[in-house]
């Protein structure tokens, strides 16, 4: 008997064995994607499986088509929203994210993806600055800071190249997105030094390097516009027609994000977005009293500021909102927090939270499956029987089976 | 579940209810095999993207799912053993001193991270040729019949390595004691 329960004992650790939650759920989001992937396209699935018989490496395009389908497409996956040293962060940085460059064609396009990775970078930096949980090593910094360099210099490299071919609207239009998009981070990151000792020593230097390539994109700007201006042609009036229709757009989507988040903002940051807001407004009507007297050079050039100060403006409210430290929230609102939160079903910072229901529940279905085995053990000298199991005949998990037979059960 | 829901939905309900069901029993397996936490995540993710391209494909229910996912993980294992070590089989491998170490945190907790490397520890030291039929057994909780289906043996020849590879267990936990 004593011999049986060490038995039924060790075998009762071995359950215990399992994945954390956090895993099987992110684990989870890779399958559901590539589930729903093939279920949508299930004839070009099948199709593929067909001559993968033929060509091992095509075995692998269902789930290439589906990880790069999923993750282009906007669905905020799992590794979309990791940061450096998780789990995911890899899958973001050498797959998520090439695949989405390989699909930027055009050069402007290009451009503009390199400078969002760059973007990106600094967010994740800054994210990690600020975050008081764990270490904020110098390697680490050192890496993410290599691969800033590396995305802005790809994206300032599309541009000469851009103004090479002649293509200056094209030029004009990545570089001040570029810009626009360092010198709120300058700005952010600026304000977030200023947050305690410990964060400004892990931001040293940092700024220094951003700076330097504000101030390349800055130029690059200045002289893709002045050429915008000296190529007067007969195209001029529908591309500034247009550059004035983007900065509508851009500037609609900022006042969109303000509404939405403004109960989430501390009193500075909504200052400063709700400013650079006001100044997209106001360049877009300088813009358009110059288009409407003919100078199209000029509304050119305020459309494009407008265009810039709207992206500074949801940038500014992108990243503070997306930081899970509170200083954001330093003056007011602190009560709204929550509520906004549920709110925003469609943005980044809303990922967390469903990640984190899914652990609970995942918390619970282990708990469960304790119970299970629990009970496994002391009915271990039930009746086997082959009583096969379905897909989803929930309840006739791991204990269904487990039951003792042909006189080799640990009842003996 | 709505009775009109599309046919493909549903067994994607089924499908992802299922790795709720079997993920953490699967990876489990493959661990005990393959003494390797990370990648044993791996062949537990690989196990279900395979079988749901096998459900796809051949547009059908599987009637014993869980003793299915069983099959292609131990097939996987397989690969993952050719591959680990040219044509080695595992037992040869263990003959040549294959025994990865167990570095990996388990779970949060120290006392359980003890545990688990208490139970691999030991399921480690049955002979090779038993310790499969012994993990599908006992940690799989998989009958005879499903074993012999899995890894294409005959029902008697899994029995017998049972029988042994259950000896050889209760052998090893009491040395232990007495230690």
């Amino acid at each position: 008997m004593m011999k049986n329960n060490k038995l039924n004992n060790f075998i009762k650790a071995s359950y215990k064995i399992a994945l954390q939650s956090q895993e099987k759920a992110d684990i989870k989001h890779i399958l559901t994607a590539y589930i729903d992937q093939t279920v949508r396209g299930t004839e070009s699935i099948r199709l593929q499986n067909q001559r993968s018989r033929k060509i091992s490496l095509i075995r692998t395009m269902p789930i290439l088509l589906a990880l790069m389908l999923t993750f282009t497409g906007g669905t905020a996956l799992a590794a979309n929203g990791s940061l450096p040293g998780d789990f995911l962060y890899p899958v973001k940085v050498n797959f998520n994210e090439k695949v989405r460059g390989a699909l930027a064609f055009s050069g402007e396009a290009e451009a503009n993806f390199q400078s969002e990775m760059a973007a990106r970078r600094l967010e994740e930096f800054q994210e990690l600055a600020a975050s008081t949980e764990g270490e904020f090593e110098a390697q680490l910094r050192e890496s993410i800071m290599a691969r800033f360099e590396a995305h802005s210099k790809n994206a300032l490299d599309q541009i000469e190249s851009l103004n090479a071919q002649g293509k200056f609207d094209a030029a004009a239009a990545a570089s001040a997105r570029l810009e626009a998009s360092l010198e709120a981070h300058e700005d952010l990151i600026q304000r977030l030094s200023e947050q305690g000792e410990d964060i400004r020593a892990r931001l040293l230097g940092m700024l220094d390097r951003v700076h330097a390539r504000t101030e390349v994109a800055a130029e690059a700007r200045a002289n893709a516009v002045a050429r915008v201006g000296e190529n007067l042609d007969a195209r001029l009036e529908a591309i500034v027609e247009a550059k004035a229709k983007q900065a509508e757009q851009a500037l609609s989507a900022s006042e969109r994000l303000l509404d939405k988040y403004e109960s989430r903002l501390s009193g500075e940051a909504k200052a400063e977005a709700k400013a650079k807001t006001e100044a997209a407004l106001e360049a877009q009507a300088n813009g358009m009293t110059a288009l409407e007297a003919g100078n199209y050079a000029e509304a050119y050039r305020h459309f494009q500021a407008s265009i810039s100060f709207s992206e500074q403006a949801q940038i500014v409210m992108r990243v503070w909102s997306s930081f899970k430290i509170g200083f954001f929230l330093d003056e007011e609102g602190d009560d709204s927090e929550e509520d906004s939160t549920e709110n925003d079903s469609d943005e980044d910072s809303s990922d967390e939270d469903e990640n984190e229901d899914q652990d609970d529940e995942d918390r619970d279905k282990s708990d469960e499956e304790d119970g299970d085995s629990d009970e496994q053990l002391d009915l271990d000298a039930r009746a086997n029987g082959d009583a096969d199991i379905n897909i989803g005949s929930g309840g006739a998990g791991v204990s269904g089976n487990a039951g003792a037979s042909n006189g080799v059960g640990i009842g003996l | 579940m709505s009775y009109h829901m599309d046919p493909k939905d549903t067994l994607k309900v089924e499908f992802t209810r299922a790795y709720d069901e079997y993920a953490d029993a699967i990876f489990r397996h493959c661990y005990f095999r393959i003494s390797d936490r990370e990648r044993a995540k791996d062949l537990m993710q690989e196990t279900f993207i395979k079988t749901w391209d096998y459900i796809l494909k051949h547009d059908e229910r599987i009637d014993n799912l869980r003793a299915f996912l069983y099959k292609t993980a131990h097939n996987l294992v397989v690969d993952e053993y050719r591959k680990a070590k040219g044509n080695a089989s595992l037992e040869t491998m263990q003959e040549d001193g294959f025994q990865p170490g167990v570095t990996e945190t388990i779970t949060d907790s120290v006392g359980a991270k003890l545990e688990s490397e208490y139970v691999l520890k030991v399921v480690e030291k049955i002979d090779g040729k038993y310790r499969e039929a012994v993990i599908m057994r006992y940690m799989d909780g998989l009958t005879p019949k499903e074993i012999a289906k899995i890894t294409g043996e005959t029902q008697n020849n899994i029995s017998v390595r049972i029988n042994r590879g259950l000896k050889q267990l209760r052998e090893i936990l009491e040395n232990d004691e007495e230690q």
